[in-house]
């Protein structure tokens, strides 16, 4: 009998474990599973129709009832956005485990618990937030950051309370009240209703608070969690661990960082990193939410002993929790570089290293970080993304100090030799090659170097690596850069000198004979176009040093041959802005729009003979997950890509790209924007301009014809080639007239061509 | 100079066919319609320099206008240009002081008296020895009827982003028009003179595509006849000059509406 439990329970153990990911060798990133739910793939007006039904009272007076549809549309159409950001998941480890604490706070009731849907959203704060239909979202930083299940389910209780006592909906028809300067409103300044508004709001807080508070420590757990998590939202620009910073991770064979690149790492005054905090804990008559303080009171007061002895932190299970909260520290490290925090992604994965060195994941991520910040410094913008050591969080003081006091030339060096140490210690490494190349491409373009110059000498240690640092680098840089010929000479031997004394001098040492890394290096730097030759021009030029880095710089050139004829879209967007009005977005305006441009594109690229997957929220059916999934992942591919305009070569998801490419046949994604606007400006001369033409009556039409509204129509379009990561093609066009249906298709029609055609064109990628 | 033009016709068309990918309108590069031009009279008077204009038998009016009937083809040769020619007619009315009584009354000089062309004269002369005024208004009735045909060969080239035959377009083209005068007498006509002229004309026009097959289009145009002086048409001295204004005061400003048909472009089967 004993034999056959303990068979079972194996067997119990090995499905178990078998489901959940073996995080000491990988860990694949979050996706969603199943049937899609329906809120993801209806329409806004799907969704506003039945909120509509659900939260209009026919007893309501007109002007609430005029309120809440106002409302009821608005936060439809944001819930649509929030769905359809590609960031939100469902049906996966996370989500359910998160509804399995729904579940338990919830678990006496049952009509409440079936209205509250929650999903993880990726973003990498403290933070979550409710809509007034019930959807919830959890950040993965705030699970990231969590210490028990029991924070969690106070979270998850007190946006419930958000949701039941419709705060959102609520605070809205109080906003609109006072704008109208009804009721306690009336004869108050705009100024005290602000703060009036924002009072209520901080109240509707508190109250989600209490509610949220009685919910989860009446379901069991542990109450002092509560302050706990509220505790933990002031984390919210650190990173998750608070590890110490390894530097010993980052150095692989002879390449050694000297200790005075991390030694006097320190705050150099008595600044802290108090923003965030000043911001909360700021009793600010017009902030949306109390301070933190207050919030920990309250909670604090209503804590009773009996609460927290002996009740537990956790009720579904402590290694569940921790699993899923190891799950969304490896999904912060790919929402760290998705959202170009380098610093934090650098400190973040050195963390998570620590745990798991063997992590294939990690150490890729680890590779893209370095690149990355090679291809930051490269660009000269990488001060710019690492907060200097008084500014940033407490944790990253070394790791910031270090980067911000490495050489460029260092760090090519040190992502050269980490993604070679990751490609050599890993048979599937997939995108190390690419990475790699990329960064010998960018470092073989900017620095003079052969492989014989990394000659090892003949003794070597870390002493010596140390007593090599005595030279000022940014003093040398600053002679390099200059354009004065005689600067120039001095500058190159200069550059020399110091490179024979510097660390890069022994960064390749240990490999350079390597005959695999041989061929790879020289090979790469042979095809390199762009390379800095060593013999005449050992130094870098200002040209050289202006040019950005090679495969983006490649992209922006004239568009020769590209021979285009399948291409993934993603969810093209139509926003129609009447500037007349002072109104919101009219989202089911712009939803309209959207589904004819949708169909206007097919029939185009039908016309034009071009194989077109359009990826959009609304085209999906229950069963499309894998599109789904595929449209999340192009959709923080752009984002990655766009945002900030620092744009990169290397992406976190490129082998979810490849499968991507080899799934839709095409390695080219389009992303649309058109908007259509209408205003009414300069009314008062186009009426003077009226009188003119009455007088002089044969202008009179004119006059008439320029009463009329001015239209703008701006179509952006941007086509990607994913494989190589760059813009094959970038244009924004305007009009000033209105969009209509002919001037779209020839437009698309004419781009189309372009990309087809075989012969070079002059429009170009001129983003 | 026929030959010039249809070689310069056929090396742009080569020319320009090898610029570049042709998008046209969806694939359609080939458009047939009518157009009319329309013309204020305001320049007949303007340029008649005091004296009143008679057209059809009434004096002309400041609204009056003419229209001309023209047959347009496009061709769309690269994104940006197309090839246009139009061949257009129009009857430009009847000039002069007809009316006997009217010419009578205001003038003491005959109209047309000592003439140039033989026939306009002896006609003239048997209707004054002849058909002296008795009352008839419907046959003692004589003018100078012009018509015009009018060659227009010419490029469009679309403004901004727009890619040809779409949105919004500068047009330069080259005229060749005939204009035939022509005497008419108690309904009958003879022919005084054909007069060839040559010009150039620009135009701004805008296109809709309206169910991806029918262009609207309208616009403005300017142009000029080479060789024009403006006279009126109170002296014989001043008649042909007259003859060869027509046009281009026609030319000098032009309101046009025009609908073509895009025709399918073939398949590859």
């Amino acid at each position: 009998m004993i034999k056959i439990y303990t068979l079972l329970a194996l067997i119990f153990y090995v499905q178990y474990s078998s489901a959940q990911q073996l995080l000491k060798n990988n860990y694949e990133p979050l996706t969603s599973s199943g049937a899609i739910p329906e809120e993801f793939i209806n329409s806004v007006r799907a969704k506003f129709e039945r909120y509509q039904s659900e939260n209009i009272d026919n007893r309501d007076k007109r002007k609430i009832k005029r309120d809440k549809s106002e409302f009821l549309l608005s936060s439809s159409g944001q819930l649509d956005d929030v769905l359809k950001s590609g960031k939100v998941t469902f049906n996966n480890e996370i989500s359910n485990y998160l509804n399995k604490i729904a579940d338990k706070i919830l678990a006496t009731d049952n009509t409440l618990r079936n209205q509250v849907r929650i999903y993880p959203i990726g973003f990498e704060t403290s933070n979550a937030f409710a809509f007034n239909e019930g959807a919830l979202f959890i950040h993965i930083g705030l699970i990231a950051r969590a210490n028990s299940e029991a924070e969690l389910a106070f979270i998850i209780g007190h946006e419930i309370g958000h949701y039941q006592k419709k705060h959102s909906i609520q605070r809205h028809i109080e906003a609109k009240k006072a704008e109208r300067g009804e009721g306690d409103y009336k004869l108050v300044d705009e100024n005290d209703k602000l703060k009036a508004v924002r009072k209520y709001s901080r109240e509707n807080e508190v109250e989600a608070d209490r509610y949220g508070f009685n919910l989860f420590s009446n379901s069991g757990y542990n109450s002092f969690a509560a302050v706990n998590a509220l505790l933990n939202l002031n984390r919210t620009n650190s990173p998750p661990l608070s590890t110490h910073f390894s530097i010993s991770l980052l150095e692989k064979g002879t390449y050694v960082i000297p200790a005075y690149y991390y030694e006097n790492a320190k705050r150099s005054s008595s600044e802290t990193n108090a923003e965030s905090s000043d911001e909360i804990d700021a009793e600010d008559e017009l902030a949306t939410h109390p301070s933190l303080d207050e919030r920990v009171d309250l909670l604090l007061s209503k804590l009773k002993v009996s609460d927290t002895i002996n009740k537990p932190y956790f009720i579904i299970s402590k290694s569940e929790f921790e699993y899923i909260r190891e799950l969304c520290r490896m999904e912060m490290c790919r929402i760290y570089l998705l959202e170009n925090k380098i610093d934090l992604a650098f400190y973040h994965i050195n963390t998570m290293l620590q745990q798991y060195p063997d992590n294939l994941y990690l150490q890729r991520m680890m590779a893209i970080t370095l690149a990355r910040i090679s291809e930051a410094s490269y660009n000269s913008n990488l001060v710019s993304l690492i907060k200097s050591e008084n500014k940033c969080a407490e944790e990253l003081i070394t790791s910031n100090y270090m980067l911000r006091k490495m050489h460029k030339e260092e760090l090519f060096l040190l992502s050269i030799r980490y993604a070679w140490w990751v490609k050599s210690t890993n048979t599937s490494t997939n995108d190390i090659d690419r990475i790699l190349k990329y960064t010998i491409t960018n470092y073989t373009s900017k620095f003079p170097r052969e492989l014989k110059d990394f000659a090892p000498p003949d003794s070597f240690s870390r002493s010596l690596v140390n007593s090599y640092y005595f030279i000022d680098t940014s003093v040398i840089i600053t002679n390099a850069n200059s354009k004065s010929k005689i600067n120039k000479g001095r500058a190159s031997l200069k550059y020399r000198y110091w490179f024979d004394r510097s660390l890069s001098r022994f960064a390749l040492s240990d490999i350079m004979n390597n005959p695999e890394f041989a061929e790879f290096y020289n090979k790469t730097a042979n095809e390199n176009p762009d390379r800095m030759k060593t013999e005449s021009e050992d130094e870098p030029s200002d040209e050289k040093i202006v040019n950005k880095n090679a495969l983006i710089t490649k992209s922006k050139k004239k568009v020769d041959a590209m021979n285009i004829s399948s291409m993934i879209f993603v969810e093209p967007e139509f926003y129609i802005v009447d500037n007349r009005k002072n109104k919101q977005t009219d989202f089911l305006v712009n939803e309209n729009a959207e589904y004819k441009l949708r169909s206007m594109i097919e029939s185009t690229a039908d016309k034009a003979g071009f194989k077109l997957t359009i990826l959009a929220g609304n085209n999906f059916d229950n069963n499309d997950v894998q599109k789904f999934t595929d449209y999340g992942i192009i959709k923080d591919w752009f984002n990655e890509y766009f945002g900030d305009r620092k744009r990169t070569a290397v992406h976190v998801d490129y082998i979810k790209i490849k499968e991507i490419i080899k799934r839709y046949d095409s390695r080219y994604a389009a992303l649309m924007v058109n908007v259509s606007s209408i205003s009414n400006d300069h009314i008062s001369f186009k009426l003077l301009t009226l009188a003119f033409t009455i007088i002089y009556f044969p202008l009179l039409p004119f006059g008439i014809y320029n009463l009329l509204p001015d239209k703008e129509y701006t179509m952006v379009l941007a086509i990607v080639d994913l494989e190589e990561s760059k813009i094959v093609y970038g244009n924004s066009i305007s009009f000033e007239t209105a969009d209509s249906r002919d001037l779209f298709k020839s437009q698309l029609y004419g781009i189309l061509t372009t990309l087809k055609g075989n012969k070079s064109t002059r429009k170009g990628a001129n983003s | 100079m026929k030959n010039t033009k249809q070689f310069l016709f056929i090396f742009l068309f080569f020319a320009c066919e090898a610029i570049g990918q042709v998008p046209g309108y969806m694939g359609k590069k080939l458009s047939i319609g009518y157009r009319a031009d329309i013309s204020p009279r305001i320049m007949d008077i303007f340029f008649n320099f005091g004296y009143p204009v008679s057209y059809n038998g009434d004096e002309l009016k400041l609204y009056d206008i003419s229209i001309m009937n023209n047959l347009d083809i496009e061709y769309v040769i690269a994104r940006q240009v197309s090839l246009r020619f139009m061949y257009g007619t129009s009857n430009n009315g009847a000039f002069g002081y007809v009316h006997p009584r009217d010419y009578a009354a205001s003038y003491s000089e005959p109209y047309f008296m000592e003439l140039e062309y033989p026939k306009l004269s002896s006609m003239y002369d048997s209707y004054d020895n002849n058909s002296s005024y008795q009352g008839n208004d419907s046959k003692d009735y004589d003018y100078v009827r012009t018509t015009s045909a009018l060659f227009r060969y010419g490029l469009s080239f679309s403004r901004g982003f727009y890619y040809s035959p779409h949105g919004k377009t500068k047009s330069i083209y080259f005229l060749q028009n005939t204009t035939t005068a022509e005497y008419v007498l108690n309904s009958q006509a003879s022919t005084l003179t054909k007069i060839n002229s040559y010009g150039l004309m620009g135009e701004l026009c805008t296109r809709r595509i309206i169910a991806d097959a029918v262009i609207l289009e309208y616009g403005i145009s300017m142009g000029y006849m080479f060789g024009t002086q403006f006279s009126n048409m109170h002296s014989i001295d001043n008649a042909k000059q007259y003859f060869t204004s027509i046009e281009s005061k026609r030319m000098l400003l032009q309101l046009s509406l025009g609908v073509r048909y895009l025709v399918p472009k073939l398949r590859k089967s």
